[in-house]
């Protein structure tokens, strides 16, 4: 049968009275209460070591990041120079990259930009 | 119950370590971490176990500064971090179903059985008996789920009023009620039920 404790109004109380069982379950809370635990010395020490590694983890990942992202970038920066003398000579260009299509994409042309 | 405002060393420490300065957050643990303490030994057993959680909790803690708005006391804040971290703790080790050692120790035994022999009821006195009672208390709390595990520490354990534990869990006031009773009864049966098997060897 529920009932509440006076000290938490708001809160569940199982009566204990007619177990025998049940006291012995609120000594054992009552043990578990008294317990003090703390860390091993140094813990702090542990800590901030953890800490520090797990930021200079997050760290190396970010930078193994850019260096999978870095060639890629690169790559695209090559094909658009390639586009532009492709579309374009520097003969005529007006301040525009893909101003107009003077070299049409051939395989001569791209031999003699070097890319094939 | 945790002050409402933070003392001012601590508001130094804390601009500090959000702009992830180590050193200041270790002067914040070292605070805080008696406290904390208890919370995780309430969750782990062994030293190993309880410091990992321990780390664990203080881990989270430092990842989740920018969530401190600096709204009621640190500590506070911190309680609640080392409960919900103690909690997704349980949920992995129930997922990885880890066993939980439930066999009782003969000390352990030898406290059940003279509890039930003896008619005054006196409370553990001895060390070695209080230790007796912790360990099949924390032995029966493995056999609950772990939200109505958390729900029983905090009511019994730490003494938290029902709405408090609302409040740290964002379980509802009734969810915490039934959560707790249904966790008393289930440490009872476990008790009651291994009391009674020793008794009968």
């Amino acid at each position: 049968m529920p009932m509440f404790d006076k000290n938490k109004s708001d809160g569940p109380k199982v009566s204990a009275s007619s177990n025998n069982e049940i006291p012995m379950l609120e000594e054992m809370f009552a043990a578990a209460k008294d317990e003090i635990w703390d860390a091993a010395p140094g813990f702090e020490g542990r800590l901030m070591a953890r800490i520090r590694g797990e930021l200079n983890q997050a760290a190396a990942e970010q930078s193994r990041l850019i260096w999978r992202v870095l060639p890629a970038a690169a790559a695209m920066a090559l094909l658009a120079v390639a586009a532009y003398f492709l579309t374009g000579s520097l003969e005529n260009w007006d301040g525009y990259i893909f101003n107009s299509v003077s070299d049409p994409i051939t395989v001569e042309n791209l031999i003699a930009l070097g890319l094939f | 119950m945790p002050r409402m405002r933070n003392d001012p060393q601590l508001e130094l420490w804390l601009n500090a370590a959000r702009t992830g300065d180590v050193e200041a957050f270790g002067r914040i643990a070292a605070l805080l971490r008696p406290r904390i303490a208890r919370v995780a030994a309430r969750y782990a057993k062994g030293e190993q176990d309880r410091e990992d959680l321990l780390q664990d909790i203080f881990l989270r803690a430092f990842r989740s500064l920018g969530n401190y708005k600096g709204k009621g006391a640190f500590e506070g804040w911190m309680h609640k971090v080392a409960v919900r971290t103690s909690l997704d703790w349980l949920r992995t080790k129930l997922r990885r179903k880890e066993k939980a050692e439930s066999e009782l120790t003969q000390d352990e035994q030898n406290w059940l059985q003279k509890r039930l022999s003896d008619d005054h009821r006196s409370p553990p006195d001895l060390e070695s008996e209080r230790n007796a009672a912790r360990e099949i208390l924390y032995k029966a709390l493995d056999k609950l789920s772990p939200e109505d595990r958390t729900a029983i520490v905090l009511f019994e354990l730490e003494g938290m009023s029902v709405a408090d534990i609302s409040g740290i869990t964002g379980w509802s006031i009734s969810n915490v009620k039934v959560r707790c009773h249904r966790a008393r009864n289930r440490l009872a049966e476990w008790v009651t039920k291994e009391a009674k098997g020793y008794a009968d060897v």
